[in-house]
């Protein structure tokens, strides 16, 4: 009997020290940082070595489960402990951003606590005017989500983090009945009037409210959860390897390829992603692609293809692939971007990073980029057609030249007919 | 001992053999890169008073003898070009591509003003039999007939004298000109739809206009205005083709001994033998003569103007007027399509290891190859042996291949 006592202490005992571990964010995939800025570095150290933030910095997330982690409460310990030292310390991201040089993580969390942080700092225009506030229209719904929302601090924020707890607290009031973001600031002030909260409690609700924290998807504890799970079930081959490539910017966007990821997509997305590029890879690799038609019983004719074939079959298979997982039940429709299936693969490991550069430029095959003269044609040809006839002779000839031109050197391009001699 | 003795006399033989000689030859200029006459020292001469070396020997025609330098000028001047830019050439695959093949390749015959087809038999087709100008060849060796006392040859280039053809006579597909024509007859189709809209829109003007004060639209003045413009584009057009032909060159001929490139290229065809059996021309193997004659060249404006050395444009497979993939067949094998391609290959590869690059492409393709397998195979094979990074070389030479249109 007392066997099995001592064998579930024992148990017990190893599952509370793996919880309680620190939890660990270092960079292991990111090289140059996104956020690379050494004038704020420098002015991060001008009042701290480097060891003391360190110390800082391992001091916030020090016992703080996986589960429980929080850019908020990071900022707040971190900002604490620095003004402690230095009371008119005013440069947060310096030290963020040396944190990131030092690799104690990476621009995914850099990226976080900044936006936590720009939560936390925003500045509130006080008093509202009431004319421009609105608030629901049903009464004993705008006093239910009233009461609702004096609960914020003891049901919600105390156990969660801020940005979880304001998502819970929204869920909740949208229980009760629709409410507009115009309608939810003025059920913040409502509720502030009939004093079910606090100035404080009121500032930060407000500052979520204007930072559309609750339509964030990307948290400290969703981003580490993501991470130990691909890390889990897809372990790094070379720790040690390091890309510029994915901290460069996303186009279209004001983050890197590796933020974009990890904000848009779940683990399991970024898996189900890596694996379309791994079969790329294999497909450009091989050194025979042939085609076999059957006939009753038997193998008929065997088509071999040559090596251009070869390769925009890849690429066609390749746009098959991205197509068809929006198709798959764990994306529900949306096809994620090329660039977002090179980041995952190289996030899995599936993919080196001497490789990212070339593979990520194989989508100038199917979308490539348009020269400024290319773009410009278009607007010159429209106004020289019209020009042609409206400016009188004898310089009319001048747009018909232009348009000949454009014809001749813009124009230039592929013919429309199709060549036959080649399958792909 | 006696051995050592012997291989000591004879070479020191055949170093107190080597003899230099200067005289005059055509040699590019430094700075424009044009043909000038300049003095130049042939190397490795074996005879004090012949165009025979070390590795050449120069002859006239059909003769074994090599040419005298007391030969008529017209003769020892082309025997002295050909002579210094094929010691040139195998200095290059000697010295820089580091060919073994080419060390030991034997003293080859270079046969100069020699208008007689090669026969695979005989060696030399008849007499009469369409006597060849304005080309250049090189042949394998051949076994030779002893029974029909045809001795047995090693490689050899022949450069062919030169005729002057009519441009009438010359069949030639000037694609360039053909473009221009093309361009011309779009603006000038232009300018009649320009001239008839406005002659409309005047109408239109005068007539639903009360207030119109200008000229009537059918007035002398307004016709001339209107039709003008056509009528001086009209006689442009008309008058482009004859000015033209009035103007451009009406012969063509070829001194191929004269030309560096040519001597260079038909070298390279024996440099590259080991590998590229000399059976027949395909696009292939001329392509890499091409190739390395360019590089012995070491010349830019060989590769950026390839259209002025050729009868076809052929550089982008994309567009049908310019490629057209018969092109590289048999009988249009002189097109410069796989001359621009392993040109581009190299700088896709890299200067620095592009040399060494395409030398070791001639072991993973063949005489037969075609462009768009063979060739192509061949290439990704050699990356696949001699690239540093091979997978993003390789994405690199297929997407630069794909943006040509192969």
């Amino acid at each position: 009997m007392r066997l099995p006592l001592i064998g579930l202490l024992l148990f017990s005992q190893l599952s509370f020290a793996q919880e309680a571990a620190t939890v660990s964010l270092k960079n292991d995939r990111e090289g140059k940082s996104f956020f690379e800025n050494p004038a704020k570095v420098s002015r991060a150290l001008r009042d701290f070595k480097g060891e003391e933030l360190l110390e800082i910095y391992q001091n916030s997330i020090k016992g703080v489960e996986g589960s429980k982690l929080c850019a908020f409460d990071v900022n707040k310990s971190m900002s604490d402990a620095l003004l402690k030292k230095s009371r008119r310390f005013d440069a947060y991201e310096g030290v963020l951003l040396y944190l990131r040089s030092k690799d104690q993580f990476d621009d995914v969390v850099v990226k976080i606590l900044l936006d936590a942080r720009k939560v936390s700092t925003t500045t509130i225009d006080l008093p509202k005017s009431e004319d421009q506030l609105r608030k629901p229209s049903d009464k004993v719904k705008l006093a239910e989500m009233v009461k609702t929302v004096g609960t914020f601090k003891e049901r919600f924020l105390k156990n969660a983090c801020y940005d979880d707890a304001y998502r819970n607290l929204l869920g909740e009031i949208r229980k009760v009945g629709d409410v507009t973001d115009v309608e939810l600031e003025g059920l913040f002030v409502e509720a502030a009037k009939k004093k079910v909260i606090n100035t404080e409690t009121y500032l930060l609700l407000e500052r979520a409210r204007l930072n559309e924290i609750s339509t964030n998807g990307l948290t400290l504890k969703s981003y580490y959860q993501k991470m130990t799970s691909l890390r889990l079930h897809k372990p790094l081959r070379d720790a040690t390897e390091r890309s510029d490539f994915i901290t460069e910017k996303a186009l279209k966007t004001k983050v890197s390829h590796r933020i974009q990821l990890y904000a848009n997509y779940s683990d399991l997305q970024i898996m189900l992603m890596a694996d379309v590029v791994k079969r790329l890879r294999t497909r450009l690799e091989a050194k025979k692609v042939t085609i076999s038609i059957f006939g009753e019983d038997e193998e008929v004719e065997i088509i071999t293809l040559e090596p251009m074939e070869r390769f925009r079959l890849a690429i066609k298979l390749l746009r098959k692939d991205m197509a068809l997982l929006a198709t798959n039940t764990y994306f529900n429709g949306r096809t994620p971007g090329y660039m977002d299936l090179i980041s995952a693969s190289y996030e899995t490991s599936l993919i080196p990073a001497t490789e990212l550069k070339e593979l990520g430029g194989l989508e100038e095959i199917w979308n490539p980029a348009k020269t400024f003269w290319e773009k410009a044609s278009v607007w010159i040809r429209t106004f020289s057609s019209v020009a042609t006839v409206a400016i009188p002779a004898p310089y009319g000839f001048i747009p018909a030249l232009v348009l000949v031109v454009i014809e001749a050197t813009v124009g230039k391009g592929a013919d429309t007919q199709p060549d036959n001699t080649v399958l792909f | 001992m006696k051995t050592k003795i012997l291989v000591l006399l004879s070479l020191f033989s055949f170093s107190a053999l080597a003899i230099d000689h200067e005289m005059e030859a055509l040699v590019r200029s430094d700075l424009a890169n044009m043909p000038v006459t300049e003095k130049v020292t042939l190397t490795n001469l074996v005879s004090e008073d012949s165009f025979d070396g070390e590795f050449f020997k120069i002859v006239k025609g059909k003769s074994q003898d090599a040419v005298k330098f007391s030969e008529e000028k017209h003769l020892t001047f082309r025997a002295a070009t050909a002579y210094y830019h094929l010691m040139k050439a195998r200095s290059f695959f000697v010295d820089v591509v580091k060919s073994e093949y080419v060390k030991n390749i034997p003293k080859m015959t270079i046969r100069i003003e020699h208008s007689n087809q090669f026969s695979e038999l005989g060696h030399f087709a008849h007499d009469n039999l369409e006597p060849q100008f304005n080309n250049a060849l090189t042949i394998p060796a051949g076994k030779g007939l002893e029974s029909r006392g045809v001795q047995p040859w090693g490689m050899e280039i022949w450069f062919r004298p030169s005729k002057k053809i009519n441009i009438k006579d010359l069949r030639v597909n000037n694609l360039q000109q053909q473009e221009f024509q093309v361009l011309l007859s779009q603006f000038r189709d232009q300018i009649r739809m320009q001239s008839l809209q406005r002659f409309l829109s005047n109408i239109a003007v005068a007539y639903t206009n009360n207030d119109y004060q200008g000229p009537s639209p059918f007035s002398q003045e307004s016709l001339i205005r209107t039709v003008g413009s056509t009528l001086i584009i009209e006689a442009g057009y008309l008058l482009m083709d004859p000015l033209t032909k009035m103007l451009s060159r009406k012969w063509y001929w070829l001194d191929t001994a004269m030309i560096p490139e040519i001597i260079y290229h038909e070298y390279s065809h024996a440099a590259l033998s080991d590998a590229l059996v000399l059976s027949h021309s395909t696009a292939v193997i001329e392509g890499m003569a091409d190739f390395f004659a360019g590089q012995i060249a070491d010349s830019p404006k060989l590769a950026t103007r390839i259209k002025k050395y050729n009868t076809y444009n052929g550089k982008n497979a994309k567009r049908k007027q310019d490629y057209m993939i018969q092109f590289e067949m048999q009988d249009y094998a002189n097109t410069d399509f796989v001359f621009g391609m392993l040109w581009e290959m190299k700088k896709v590869v890299g200067d620095k290891q592009g040399l060494d690059f395409m030398y070791s492409l001639r072991k993973n393709i063949t005489t037969n190859s075609g462009i768009r397998n063979e060739l192509i195979e061949g290439i990704l094979n050699t990356c696949d042996e001699m690239c540093e990074m091979p997978f993003n070389d390789k994405i690199r030479i297929l997407k630069a291949l794909n943006l040509k249109g192969l």
